[in-house]
Formats: structure tokens, sequence, C-alpha cells
């Protein structure tokens, strides 16, 4: 019996993917050598990094560019299965597909039968000598559903059959996730400056006047784009994609200046003064946010809200604001705030809020000793908190004399009894469509819409809250506690 | 003595360190004293370069000075560059405040400055006629040293240098550049210029130029002359002569310097080829190279010169496909750098060195023969092959030192199979510690006397996840084909049919008269893996029932578990406990370094006996030779080669694991040729380790700016407001508190820090970073389900915890000054 020889990976082909993810030779060199069936195939393999650094990309490459007779290869994307049996059949599928293996099983619905599956059609298979197969998990670590054997599982696989390398693409890999001896863990690192540089400088734009020169264009375009890295990538958004994003979009008009001809293609230093404007737009990082106005919080457009305010009936945008006090004022502060048992006129405690404003007040006490207490959080800050229906209408009725005009009136007129009863229908007509609306999101299930012990919590932000407000002459920050 | 060689040495190291901080923007506060200090002395190696008094309170820094021979320079830029650098950088802030950004230097600044700096091709405007007449004074003297130089020093040292000043520079590729770099002496006065204008009136201005990418740089010709630093340093000196001796004013011409550091580097991303391009040409006519001792130097095959080193020679005689930007190092110089063994000596030494190195590739050891065997190549690539099988685990290697325990299971085994007794036992040992090993060899040797006589049925707790499954696999493995199984599943549609039949099959024949007589005159071994897990399983029918046959002597089984639970007798239940035999193997890892060694170096050797197993064709020519060195080579690793044993201690320390030490050196073993074919550890960064990284701290490295400062408001919360859960809100709260707080600072103290340093980030921005962290796993959802279910409260009070701690940090990224200050203070 003789011993197969070793080789390494073909260097042309190597040399081909090097070309074409720049800045990665290392990690390709490696893992080619850790892939190809005649170099040191491995049975495991941990290919780790953060995203954009290109795991994915130059593992399909390096693989596809391996593949023959010796070499088959499967890539598996977990994002794609929904389940931990959809991965499983989807891994029998396409290996299938990939031996050209006819008799499909039908179903695959544990580790155990994807082994089975697997061992039959490569270990009880006779395959040409030094054939290996690699099973590529690609985010396997966002695998929905899985149970928690299922890393150690398929990491089994490799040493139930001889000629399987399983490599798992992950962001970051726990200690040990895989709970065998040893596994190599191949480390794609971000691109540093000047590699970003490089890369990017690959792709040169056309020349930007017919004058100029490509390689004028070309020096003007690598400093610039350390230019953008400095001021937007490093600070805020160190990835690949939006770095080409931003010297995508920057790049037209930091150029304008000299297709009108004010200024030539080597005076970088003005061009960038003159662009300084759309460095520092923080729009460029979130493309998707650029067609609307920046807003606060993802989840409420701004667009809509303005809406919001008006299109809500008034009666709904009062209950909707006591909403928020309710959930963002502590019970006991209620007395103070709404009471108006002594007298007929409201306690409102405005000095109070008016430091309100988190930056300040979060620099004030930053500015504390070190020695006192533990800072209070403001409690605007830790989210809207449940509260019982029964208090927000509490603090409705409460408020809706002082804030409506038109109820005020009604109370001069010494009809407020009758005008409560009449609110009341619109009330719950109003909490109803609030709740439709998923504006009011009722806590914990169950129990009707008019439950009066019902938890509630408020779904809206602070910004929507006091576009709100103003919309009806209410300066919520006035009713705030702290 | 070529006393100006100091400072033009001392030029380009300053503009190295330049060049690697422009990443940090922030002044390093703690830097400012030693910059200090050293700016004492670095005055007092102009002094003593320029054969001046000597000042009396210099005295203690004349070691600096000292070292100006030429033989030490590197020692002198190692020493140098970081007061020049730290200096310029703590100053120069204070000239720019009150800008709070890095573009907002005012045009008329900019204006000035290159008014200052094109004076030489374009307008001479009446400042720099003005200084010009200043600056000539100084002019003559550094032309003098020019000339003095290449007396003084070595040839190679004097050929070297411009190309290091020159790549320093990593200027503008404009065509005027060849046109001055041929007339050095031309060059000189002229220089002086723009550098007096700085030095002399403009000091300040210099200062002002914002660091960064931004720079502002000549645009227009002119380039050839920054290029020649020593003039810098000739007109500095010049201008402390004139200023006196006060401490506050020797900071302005130092600053200057580093100012015109900035000049020169920055933009390092402009093509430097072509610039090595021009430096080689100039240096072809008497400088040969290393490896072939001939002088030409062509397009394509120029000669290059270490940085560090100065060794020259050809970019084909060395390897070098492509001229890197920026500063290229030899082999010798790369590697010492990494392992930061980069001293005086030592480069004094490569340059000796790097002679007899240079013809062996990258891992090659100095001045080693390669062995003279017959066939070398084939041995070496078989080697290769065979080791690197057992390095990667698809070839297994042998038990060392267990040999108790392998007795133990050989002897339970082969009792089973030959005298048909039932049999239970357990192995328990740490993960790699060779469980797997033990059980699998025992299997294998039984089986060379007794092929025919059993069957092994191999489980593992975390496929077979319920009996229901292992039984099927129990069954599938027996010889049934899961299609037949499958119906009987189908069938019975509970395991009570499928356990029926395998009890029956497992039965003697004896007590159940059955059908499968061929079957069950045969013994069976279970290898059950991850035995733990099947005491999780509910009931524990499957171990119950095989401990049962095993005990009651129904059948000739043998059941073998593998756990790394110590303790894993006491999660079985009393009824399947009673029916266990309680006999136990301990496996255990290595105990002292020797043992250690001992499992390691088969993956780095093969035994003789092992030869024949494991295919190796010892009647080829050489075969004895090529073993006898292979083995002596890799024992003289482990009894000579410190950094070797270092590496193999520190695995034996930390883990113990012998896999994991073996799939170090896949890689080293796999880069082994013919040419080159000394197993050698490989150099930390040079090349790609294959170790799981230490926590999920090597991340931070990929963060961003922002995401890092929100990462580390939210830390300060855990301990400044004692919360451990943190959402959107509070984290930008704190961070843009932070913020307000640190312009506040900077706007009193009169600092600016440049680069974005103090850019608050909206909501939207800040809101994606939060999210990356999120994704990153750097925050950790506070609980489950519960609040924020559905995502309905939003991003901003959603309740996470942190996964790092706010002292962690620092120490596993570099942080900008402030970022740092935010960690360091509560």
């Amino acid at each position: 019996m003789t011993v197969p020889i070793f080789e390494l990976p073909d260097e042309l082909r190597l040399s081909l993917i090097t070309k074409q993810f720049p800045c990665r030779e290392p990690q390709i060199r490696a893992l080619a050598t850790l892939l190809n069936p005649s170099s040191a195939p491995c049975r495991n393999l941990v290919v780790y990094g953060t995203e954009a650094t290109g795991k994915t990309a130059i593992t399909t490459a390096l693989l596809a560019s391996l593949d023959g007779d010796s070499l088959r290869h499967v890539i598996v994307n977990s994002i794609e299965c929904i389940t931990a049996r959809h991965l499983y059949e989807t891994v029998v599928g396409k290996v299938a597909a990939a031996l050209e293996w006819e008799a499909v099983p039908p179903r695959c619905e544990s580790v155990s039968q994807l082994t089975v599956s697997l061992s039959k059609m490569l270990k009880y298979t006779e395959r040409p000598d030094g054939f290996r197969f690699v099973l590529v998990f690609d985010g396997i670590d966002h695998q929905r559903e899985a149970p928690h054997t299922l890393l150690p599982a398929l990491a089994r696989l490799s040493e139930i059959i001889p000629n399987l390398t399983t490599l798992f693409i992950l962001t970051s890999p726990p200690p040990n996730n895989l709970l065998t001896t040893f596994t190599p863990h191949l480390h794609f690192p971000t691109y540093t400056k000047p590699e970003f540089i490089s890369i990017l400088s690959l792709t040169p734009p056309p020349p930007i006047t017919p004058t100029t020169t490509p390689s004028e264009t070309l020096d003007l375009y690598t400093r610039f784009i350390a230019a953008v890295h400095d001021s937007l990538s490093r600070s805020a958004s160190r990835t690949l994609p939006s770095l080409t994003q931003a010297c995508h979009t920057l790049w037209p008009k930091f150029t304008l200046p000299i297709l009108n001809r004010t200024h030539t293609v080597k005076e970088f230093t003005k061009l960038i003064v003159l662009a300084r404007v759309h460095f520092q737009d923080e729009s460029l990082l979130d493309p998707t946010l650029s067609l609307s106005p920046p807003s606060s919080s993802l989840t409420p457009n701004p667009v809509k809200t303005t809406d919001l305010a008006n299109l809500l009936p008034t009666t709904a945008r009062f209950l909707l604001l006591s909403a928020y006090l309710a959930s963002h004022n502590p019970t006991k502060t209620d007395l103070t705030l709404f009471s108006t048992f002594h007298h007929g006129r409201k306690r409102r405690r405005g000095g109070f809020s008016s430091g309100v404003g988190g930056g300040v007040a979060g620099g004030g006490r930053g500015g504390r000793k070190k020695g006192s207490q533990h800072r209070k959080i403001a409690r605007k800050l830790l989210g809207a908190h449940a509260f019982v229906l029964e208090r927000m209408l509490a603090i409705f009725m409460a408020v809706r004399t002082e804030w409506d005009p038109a109820s005020r009136g009604r109370i001069r007129n010494g009809v407020v009894e009758g005008g409560e009863e009449e609110v009341d229908n619109d009330v719950y007509m109003s909490i109803a469509t609030l709740a439709s609306l998923r504006l009011l999101v009722k806590v914990g299930g169950g129990g009707d819409v008019t439950d009066l012990g019902g938890k509630w919590r408020v779904a809206v932000g602070w910004e929507v809250v006091r576009g709100l407000g103003r919309s009806v002459g209410v300066e919520v920050e006035e009713w705030l506690i702290e | 003595m070529a006393p100006r060689s100091t400072a033009t040495a001392a030029a380009p190291a300053a503009g190295k360190k330049r060049a690697r901080s422009q990443n940090e923007d922030e002044p390093d506060p703690s830097s400012t004293t030693v910059a200090k200090k050293v700016r004492v002395s670095k005055d007092s190696t102009t002094t003593a370069t320029n054969g001046t008094k000597p000042r009396g309170r210099r005295v203690a820094s004349a070691p600096a000075a000292k070292a100006n021979n030429s033989d030490e320079i590197p020692d002198s830029e190692e020493a140098q560059p970081k007061p020049l650098t730290a200096t310029r950088r703590t100053r120069q802030p204070a000239a720019v405040k009150k800008k709070s950004n890095i573009y907002d230097f005012p045009a008329s600044d900019e204006d000035e400055l290159s008014s200052a700096e094109v004076t030489s091709t374009t307008t001479v405007t009446a400042e720099t006629r003005k200084t010009t007449t200043k600056s000539v004074t100084s002019a003559p003297r550094s032309d003098k040293e020019n000339v003095e130089e290449p007396l003084v020093e070595t040839k190679k040292r004097g050929r070297g240098r411009p190309v290091k000043s020159r790549k320093q520079l990593g200027a503008a590729p404009t065509t005027d550049e060849q046109e001055d770099d041929d007339v050095p002496s031309d060059v000189v006065p002229k220089a002086h210029k723009p550098k007096a204008v700085t030095s002399l009136r403009g000091g300040e201005i210099q200062a002002q130029v914002p660091k960064g990418i931004l720079t502002p740089r000549k645009e227009k010709g002119a380039d050839g002359k920054r290029g020649k630093k020593n003039v810098v340093f000739a007109a500095k000196e010049k201008s402390d002569d004139e200023e006196g001796s006060d401490e506050e004013e020797e900071g302005t011409p130092t600053k200057k310097t580093g100012g015109e550091h900035v000049l020169g580097l920055d933009g390092e991303v402009a093509p430097e080829a072509e610039d090595e391009e021009e430096d080689s040409e100039e240096e072809e006519d008497d400088e040969v190279c290393a490896v072939c001792s001939k002088p030409d130097s062509k397009k394509g095959n120029q000669i290059l010169f270490c940085d560090s080193c100065d060794m020259a020679v050809h970019q084909k005689c060395y390897g070098v496909a492509r001229i890197p930007r920026g500063d290229w190092f030899c082999k010798d110089c790369t590697e010492k750098k990494v392992a930061g063994l980069l001293s005086v000596d030592e480069t004094a030494k490569a340059r000796g060195a790097s002679f007899q190195e240079k013809k062996a590739a990258v891992v090659a050891p100095v001045a080693e023969d390669l062995p003279d065997i017959p066939n070398f190549e084939q041995h070496l690539r078989v080697a290769q092959r065979v080791l690197l099988d057992r390095c990667s685990g698809r070839r297994r290697i042998k038990l060392q030192g267990q040999n108790e325990a392998y007795e133990k299971t050989f002897q339970l085994v082969e009792q089973t199979i030959v005298a048909g007794e039932g049999n239970s036992m357990l192995v328990i040992g740490a993960r790699g510690c060779g469980k797997t090993t033990l059980i699998e060899s025992v299997i294998s040797d039984v089986s060379k006397q007794h092929k025919e006589e059993f069957h092994v049925v191999r489980l593992n707790g975390f496929i077979h996840t319920d009996d229901k499954l292992a039984l099927r696999e129990i069954w599938r493995q027996l010889g049934k084909e899961m299609a037949v199984e499958d119906d009987l599943v189908n069938k019975t549609s509970n395991y009570a049919d499928t356990m029926a039949s395998l009890l029956a099959l497992l039965s003697h024949p004896s007590e159940i008269a059955e059908s499968h007589e061929g079957v069950t005159s045969k013994s069976i071994v279970f290898v059950i893996d991850e035995f733990d897990l099947f005491a999780t399983h509910a009931r524990q029918t499957l171990l119950y029932n095989l401990f049962d046959i095993a005990q009651a002597r129904k059948a000739p089984i043998a059941v073998v578990g593998l756990t790394t639970r110590i303790d894993v007798v006491e999660s079985l239940e009393k009824r399947v406990k009673s029916r266990f035999s309680h006999r136990y193997v301990y496996l255990s890892l290595p105990k002292s370094l020797p043992a250690f060694w001992d499992v390691c170096k088969q993956g780095l050797s093969i035994d003789e006996e092992d030869m024949e197993a494991e295919g190796v064709d010892e009647s080829l020519e050489g075969h004895g030779d090529f073993w006898k060195w292979w083995n002596e080579r890799v024992q003289g690793l482990y009894n000579k080669d410190q950094r070797f044993k270092d590496h193999l201690e520190s695995y034996f320390a930390t883990t113990k694991s012998v896999s994991a030490f073996l799939t170090t050196c896949v890689l080293p073993l796999a880069g082994l040729s013919p040419t080159s074919p000394f197993l050698r550890l490989p150099t930390p960064s040079t090349a790609v380790s294959l170790d799981p990284p230490d926590s999920k701290l090597h991340m931070l490295e990929s963060l961003s700016d922002l995401d890092l400062s929100l990462l580390i408001a939210a830390a300060r919360l855990d301990i400044v407001a004692h919360t451990d859960t943190v959402n959107f809100a509070m984290a930008y709260d704190e961070y843009s508190s932070l913020m307000s707080k640190q312009r506040v600072q900077t706007a009193s103290s009169g600092l600016l820090v440049l680069g974005g340093g103090t850019r608050v980030w909206g909501r939207g921005i800040a809101g994606m970073a939060w999210e990356r962290l999120v994704a990153l796993g750097l925050l950790v959802p506070a609980a489950s389900g519960g609040r924020g279910t559905a995502g309905l409260s939003g991003l901003d009070s959603k309740m996470w915890k942190l996964d790092v701690a706010l002292e962690e940090i620092p120490a596993a990224v570099k942080l900008n000054a402030v970022l740092a200050r935010w960690c360091k203070e509560i």
C-alpha cells in the first residue's frame, strides 16, 4: 500500500481567487490548504469573522474552483432554512443533487436520519481515492429553531463519514461550541484602512473629464476614499459595503467642482473643503432613511407621525396623550398632577419638568462625585410601563377639562355630567381604534378591551407624542414628572 | 561619525510612527511628559550635531546623542520618533481651537499654507523672499553634510537612506519629482524656502494643519523638496539657535517638524511604486544585489532596499513579485519586527546573515544545508501526507501512557466476544484525552483475531437524541435496511415492537426461539459516545434494556459508554444503575510535559514500527536516511528550539489538548517544500492562526467609533447607574451626555479633538450601530419574551444585557483618547 502524495493547492487557481479578493491572501491560502483533498483536508473547520469580511464569498469562490472529480461541495445557507428540519432536508437534497444521486430520501426529520442519508451517499458508495465532500453551513449560528445539540451533532458527521469535511461559517464562535476536541478556526478580520483603500481603488470611476488621465483620477480617488473612510466609515460604520456606498454617493458631489472647471484634479484639499458639507451628511450611511427626513426611532416613520396627528380625532389624541402620561408617570404622583379636589385649579408641577432634556440631565449627573450614590436613570429612558386602563381613563377625565376648551366651556355651563356620559362611548370607541392601530397595546393578552383592570402600554415614542401634543396645544413635557 | 544621520534617520521613523497613528486622532495626555523629556534630548542631539556649545542642562541626554553612530542608527530610529509625533500631536490642537470638525479649518489658513509651499514653483511672495535670505545661512551647512555623509558612512547606508526618506514621503506622484531628484544639491537651497517660512514665521501655521488624510498637500510641483528631511532639521537647528533655549520656544520647531511630516506623509495612499522606481534607478550605479551581486535594476526586477537593515536585493532574486507600498522589509527584519526583537545589534547582524539566508524561502532558517538524501522530495511528500493526516485527525495516533486502561478495555471486549459474556463499562475522561482512540484501537485490535465474530454498534448522544432514534439506528447498523425498518415503525408507530424485535434479536437463542440464529451467534459491542446524554432520555429505557441484557447474559453484548462526566453514574436511575457492572476506566490527560510531547510527537514523526501500517514505502532508496534526518530535526525542535518549546508548553499549560497542538502544526507542515524542508513554527502575525478566539472581544476591533462609544456608554451605565440591563434610549442618552461633556472640556481647555472625535451622531445612525452590536452578539436580550415582545416597544426600550464588561474594552481594542477616558473615568 502506498500513500498518496501530498500536494499544495494549485497556484494558478489560487492566484485567480486572490486577485478577485484582494487583501485576503493568507486566509485564502490557509482555507485552500485545509480544503484541498490532496493537501491537508480537515474534518471540521470554522470560519468566523464579522459581517462583510468575505467569509462566504471566498469560501464559495474557492470551493467552486476546487470542485472536480475529487471534491464536491454543497453550501447550505441557514438563513434560507426556517426550521432545523428544513435545514436537514435542504442538506440532503443539495448533497443528492451535487452527487447526482437519484433516490433522494423523501424526508429527513432528525440529525440521525441526516447522518444515515449522508452515509448512504458518501460512505457506503464507492468513491475514488482521496475523494472529499465539503459541506458548508453558512450562518449556522443564526439557524432558527435549532436544537441545542445541532452544532455538536453536525460536527460529529465528519467523524462518522470519513471523507466529509464540514465547514461552519459563523460570526463569533462561542468557546468550544462544537464540543469536539479541537477544530481549526480561521479568522477573517475586518479590513484595515489601507486594505479598504486598495480594494476600492481596484474599481476606479471613469475619468472625471475627458482631459483628466485615468491615473490622475485614480490618485484623486484613492485619496478621496481615505477621506471618506476617515470621516464616515471609521467613526460610524466600519464595513466595506457602507464605505462603498458612501464613496459612490459622494464621488459625483465631490468631483462637481472639477466638472465645473472651477478646480483641477490636483487640488484635493480644496475639493475636500468644498465637499465638507456632504462628508458630514449622516444619511450617507443610512440609505434607507435618506429618502425621508431623519427620524428618531425606527418604528414610527416621521411622515406617518405627522399624518397621525392630523388623522386621529381629537378624543383619540387626548387618549393617546393620557396613555403616554400613564405609561411614563409613576402612579404615586397622579394625585399631585391631576387632582382637582381642593380647588378647581390645576396643580401641575412645571418646575420639575423644566430640565428633563436627557442630555442635560445626564451631563449634570455624570459630573457628580463618584463617592455618591448610584445615579438614577430617567424614567423616560426606561421605556413605557404598563398601566391599568382605569388609571388612563381617570387621567383622561382629569386633563380633558383642561386640555379641551370645548369641554371646559361645558363645565362652565354646568353640563359636566352629561358631557362625561357623552364622551364615554366615544372613549371606548377611540380606545378600540387606537388598539387596532397598535398605538396602544394590551399587555398580557386576554380579556375584553373595555376591561377596566386590563393592562396596557403605549407604543408610540416621545417625538410622536410631543408632536401630537402640540397639535392639540398641549406641551406634554409639562405633564411629565422628572 | 555622521551626526546628521540621526536626524535623517529619525525623520522617516517619525514618519512611520505618524503613519501608524493615523487612526488615533486624540492627543494622548500621558505621552506629553515623555514628549517633553525627549524633546530635550532631541534638542541636544541637534546641538551635538551642530557642534556648537553644548548646554549644561542637557547633559542628561548625552546617551541619545552618543547613539549617533552610524551603526546604531536603527536604535535612534526606535527611540526618537515617538516623542516627535507626540509633541506635535499634543500641541497642534492648541492652535486650532474651536474647530469641531476635521474639515473645519478655515480656507485662509490653507491658502497661506499652500502659498508657502508653492513658492518654489510659482509665485515668490514677499514673505518667502524675506525668509529665503535667512535660510541661506543654514543651507550651506546641510550642503556640506550632504557631501560628508558618504565619506563617513558605509556605502550602503549612504545609498539606502534616500530610498527611505523618499518612501516615507509617500508623496504625490507628480512628474516634477523626477526632475528634482537628480540634482540634490540644487534642491537643498530651494527647499529651504518653504521650511524657513514655517519655522521662523509660520510655526503656528504649520501647527494648524489638521492631520489625517485631509491634510492639504502641495498641489503643484515642489514635491521633491520635501523629500530631503535633512533640510527640515537644518532649518530647525537654525531657528533653534535663534530662538534660544527657552523650553516654551523649543516646542515650536519640534512642532514644526512634526507638521512637516504631516505634509510629507499624508496621503499614504499615493502610489509609491513610482517613487520606488526612481529610487532604484538612482541607486543602480553602484549598489549591488545581495543575492546575485549584480548592480542592474530594471523595471520589473528592481533593486529593493530593506527599510530596516538596508539590504539590497533584486526583486526576482528575493522573490518579491510586486513592490509593496510603504515600507518594505526583508524577511529577516519582518520576522524580527514581529517578534519585537528588532534591536540594533540584531539588525546589524541580520545584515550579515541575510546574505546566507536570502536563498532559502520563507520558512527556511539561517544557513542550513539541505540533506543529501536520494528521493528527498518523494520522502518529504509522503511524510507530509501521513503527518498531515494525523494532525488533522484523519489517521489515528497511538495511545500513549494509557496501557492499563487499554488492557482493561481490551480484556472486556475480548471476553465478550470469545467467552460470550455480557459486559458493561464506562470510559471516563476529558475531551481530547483519547477515549475514542482507545475504544477504536481496541476494536481494531480485537478484529484482527476475531474478525467475523462480532458487530459494532456506534451511537452518539448528540445525534441520537432520543431512544427511538437510537433504536432505529441500532436496527439499521445491525444490518437491517432503513426502508424495512421504516415499514416496521410505520406499522407499529411506537417503538415497543421495535424494542421487542431487538430484544428477540439480542437474546440468546436458547431463551427465545427465533429465526435469527445467524445473527445471535455473534457478539455485539455497543459503543455509546456521549453516554451522559443517553441518561437524560425519558426513563432511560434504552440503557435499562442494554444493561439488562448485558447483565442477564441473555446475549453476548458489551456496552461501552464514553463520557466526560465523572459523576455520570449518579444520573442513572436506580434500576439502571443496579444493572450496570460499575466497571470504569479513567483516562487522564498527559501529566507532564515530556508525556505530552510523547503524544504530540506522533503528529510530527512516524515511529519505525508504524511505517508499514501507514503505508510508507520502506524499500525506496534513502528511506532510512530521510527518517533519521527528519526525526532528528523534530527532536531538535523540542530540545533546542525555545520558541517551539514555549509553544508546546503553552498548550500543555492551558488545555493539554494534543489535537489543539497538532492543529497548529498543520499549516507549517503543509508549507514545507523540498527547497525548505525545515519545520518551523510560524511567527504569530505572519501566518494565519487556527486557534479559536478566546472570547467575543476579538470583535471589538471591527467596531466603528460610534459602536464603541455606545458600547462603552452602556457599559458605564452598568456601573454608574447600577443597572445590569440597558436599552438604547439609556445608552444613547449616556452617549450624548458624555459627548457634550467632552465638547465642553475640549472647548474650555482649548484642545480640539480632530477627526470626528467630537462628532455626535444622530439617533438614526446610533440606532443602526446599536443594532449592529445586537447582531454581533455583544448585546444579548435581557428577558426572553416578556417585555418588548414582537418588537412593539421598539428599539428604544427593549432591554439588553451587555456581554462585555467596561474594564475589558480598553484591553481588547486600541481606543482613542476620548473613549479611553470614558472607560477610565466613571
